[in-house]
């Protein structure tokens, strides 16, 4: 095992150690990632973490009427969730079992995979009993054949649900949730967005893999733009500069903590600046399409640019435990979900919501963005395996930080308190 | 997925692009990324320099009518820029088909925009 050389004692006394300092996340003391290559760490997680906080499942608005129904999995659980809008237009979360034999309830073809619909009476395909949008019993079968109330008393096993802007969350915690929704999202974020138009981004584009490492190692990647330049260097032509000097372009404009949520905003990326031919053809970059908005915007929401940025260009919302937000100008927003497959695997979830293009240069402008990003996006996922393989080697004990990386400091701070209070 | 072969695959004024109808008019984001893997980078370059030859008119073209007034020809037309979306990246950012170092990982684009889809226009109304 080796640690880092030391290094000169100037240099570290000039280092910038603004916003690490100023966030008081610890540091500048090295890390270690134990939590990340360790089987029985995911154990704790699971419990901690994820049977004990609320986790964003998806959006109300793929839920447009009563019936309307989408399944979750939830392999971090071993669970998959069965989302639905009811007759009073309200939406419920079910575990998605039949409670007769314990069959999943809801599937096509594979049992495996996700599926969505309208139906007002759900039928387990084992024994024909069905049940309603509000989880009650509406058919059993062969009713003579039951005796007394058994099998009359059948209900789903219903999730406890909360909305938040049009974003569906639930908690599994044993006896029920330890804190409201509005409780967990904290005073800044629970009203801090009321007034961006999540809802009226109606085009949305899912993104989906498999990343071979650890889901926080994948949010570490996620919460620093140090690497844009270095990893995401093909992006950049050689007129945008040398890997030396381009590195503080990324730098973040701001960074806010609040409690466990992480928030960073950055700079613009200026259009025209990367200069390829297909990105100047359709008004596009990787950070998102700037044709004219169709969606009138309003005014940023002081959440989204708490430090009122001339040059504004997004606002990153990292929310607890394994998701994020994240608004671009000039109008648009993307979600990352990262879901543990096992302690080394995560799937990886993007999702895009854009405005709805009235002409073909503006869906054209976003369909090239979004090929950009995935592009990026699939250097990303495999930096995450190499990531995992690295670390798992125990060649070094501890790793130093950058000031830019300072959330890295903070999810895994924030995961170890988690953990330790539950065990 | 039907191949026309048919010289009236596209609009008129595109004639000259139906040769790339049999290879890159793909109903899908995983489709068309998964054609620019298993083509040549040769291939690769001649489509997208093509395509780019003729962009500008191309979107000026479909531009000028509302997307529930495309015929089937406009929406192959569409088709094909969203090809060029694709490969536009592997010529002029990595000049290779794949994503530098990135062998392991594919993405699945589970749900996208359906605009251009010939089955979703017979039923949606924009």
């Amino acid at each position: 095992m080796s640690t880092p050389k030391p290094l000169a004692a100037d240099a570290v006394a000039a280092a910038p150690t603004h916003w690490t300092d100023r966030l008081a996340v610890g540091g500048p003391e090295l890390v270690d990632y134990q939590d990340s290559i360790s089987p029985s760490y995911l154990e704790l997680e699971r419990e901690a973490v994820f049977r004990r906080n609320w986790l964003m499942i998806g959006r109300d608005g793929e839920l447009k009427s009563p019936g309307s129904y989408f399944t979750k999995e939830l392999e971090v659980l071993k669970t998959s969730l069965l989302v639905v809008r009811g007759k009073d237009a309200k939406i419920r979360s079910f575990h998605n079992v039949c409670p007769h034999r314990g069959n999943k309830l809801v599937w096509e073809e594979d049992p495996r995979k996700e599926t969505q619909g309208r139906s007002l009476l759900f039928r387990c395909k084992y024994h024909g009993l069905g049940f309603d949008s509000n989880g009650d019993l509406r058919v059993l079968s062969d009713p003579e054949s039951w005796s007394g109330s058994q099998g009359r008393d059948l209900h789903l096993a219903e999730v406890p649900t909360e909305v938040w802007n049009g974003f569906i969350f639930v908690n599994f915690t044993p006896g029920g949730p330890r804190q409201r929704l509005q409780d967990h999202l904290g005073d800044f974020y629970w009203h801090g967005f009321d007034d961006y138009p999540f809802a009226k981004f109606t085009e949305r584009v899912s993104l989906r893999a498999t990343g071979k490492g650890n889901w926080k190692l994948m949010l570490d990647a996620l919460s620093e733009g140090f690497h844009v330049f270095g990893l995401h260097t093909p992006f950049f032509p050689p007129s945008f500069g040398k890997m030396d000097g381009g590195a503080p372009k990324f730098r973040a404009l701001h960074y806010e903590l609040h409690g466990k949520h992480r928030a960073s905003l950055a700079g613009r990326i200026p259009e025209g600046v990367f200069g390829y031919r297909i990105e100047t053809a359709a008004q596009a970059t990787g950070g998102g399409p700037r044709h004219p908005m169709s969606i009138a915007m309003p005014d940023l929401p002081p959440a989204a640019n708490p430090i009122a940025a001339q040059d504004w260009g997004t606002s990153l919302n990292a929310i607890w435990p394994n998701w994020m937000f994240q608004i671009f100008y000039p109008g648009w927003y993307m979600t990352f979900t990262l879901w543990p497959l096992a302690y080394n695997e995560t799937r990886v979830e993007a999702d895009w919501y854009l405005a709805p293009p009235r002409n073909f240069s503006e869906l054209w402008s976003q369909q090239v963005s979004l090929s950009l990003f995935m592009d990026a996006a699939l250097q990303d996922v495999s930096t995450l395996g190499a990531m995992q393989q690295g670390l798992e080697s125990n060649a070094f004990e501890r790793y130093p930080l950058s000031d830019e990386e300072v959330l890295v400091r903070h999810l895994h701070r924030t995961v170890r308190e988690e953990v330790a209070v539950f065990s | 997925m039907t191949n026309q072969t048919a010289h009236t695959s596209l609009p008129a004024e595109f004639a000259d692009l139906e040769r790339f109808i049999e290879r890159w008019d793909l109903p899908s984001t995983n489709a068309r990324y998964a054609r620019r893997l298993s083509s040549p980078i040769e291939e690769l370059k001649e489509f997208f320099e093509m395509m780019m030859s003729r962009v500008d008119r191309i979107k000026t073209f479909l531009d000028a009518k509302p997307f529930n007034e495309y015929t089937d020809q406009d929406r192959r037309l569409g088709r094909l820029m969203f090809a060029l979306g694709v490969v536009g990246p592997a010529v002029e950012i990595f000049k290779q088909p794949p994503v530098t170092d990135s062998s392991a990982i594919t993405f699945d684009v589970t749900h996208e925009w359906r605009i251009l889809s010939d089955e979703h226009s017979k039923t949606a109304r924009r």
